[in-house]
């Protein structure tokens, strides 16, 4: 198995460590509605990569 | 968590995650990101917009990781090294890190991560600048 082939699953924990951390830190509420643009445009553009590489 | 990533978190992908959050920044932000040192302050304040918005764990592992990538590759052009995976997988650290000329290791992504947690008292302008003087020490050191 390569180093990086639970990469992902390694990242998941890693980001929850945070998020549990943060959680401890300051009061929970919704937000990030900038981030969640950001996440939107990059899964756009991930999406359109597919695209252009399924159609080769 | 589902994190999904094309391309993967791999050390030949970093630039091109890099690149998508540059165009994605000047997007979504009006900034323009050149990998300029100095832009790293345009990648804090946006973080710390983040912050300000309250955004979760669960929300932000894509464009943080994305701009991990652009910071690292600040180092890269600017410092020297190159992207390579983390001697050991661990929960709280990325899986990605820099490895600068003079064999030390910089964690950009987790820089990220950490401005989102602690805000101010984490400045990512000092840590890479931190790492570029400690670099140009040792440049210097050996062929000067």
């Amino acid at each position: 198995m390569s180093a990086l082939a639970d990469d992902w699953h390694t990242y998941a924990m890693y980001v929850n460590t945070y998020a549990d951390r943060r959680q401890c830190e300051r009061p929970a509420h919704r937000g990030g509605s900038r981030l969640r643009a950001y996440d939107r445009r990059l899964t756009h553009r991930r999406s359109a990569a597919e695209v252009r590489e399924g159609a080769k | 968590m589902q994190v999904h990533l094309n391309p993967l978190l791999e050390p030949g992908n970093a630039p091109r995650h890099a690149a998508a959050i540059v165009a994605t920044a000047a997007d979504i932000s009006g900034t323009e990101l050149d990998y300029s040192p100095e832009s790293i302050g345009l990648v804090e304040d946006i973080i710390d917009g983040f912050r300000d918005e309250g955004v979760t764990g669960e929300e932000m592992a894509e464009a943080l990781v994305a701009f991990g990538c652009y910071v690292g590759e600040i180092l890269t052009r600017h410092v020297g090294g190159a992207w390579r995976p983390a001697q050991a997988a661990h929960p709280t650290t990325a899986s990605l890190v820099v490895e600068l000329p003079d064999a030390r290791e910089c964690h950009p992504i987790d820089w990220v991560f950490r401005r989102l947690t602690s805000g101010t008292d984490i400045s990512i302008r000092a840590l890479y600048a931190t790492a570029a003087a400690q670099n140009s020490a040792t440049d210097e050191g050996t062929h000067g």
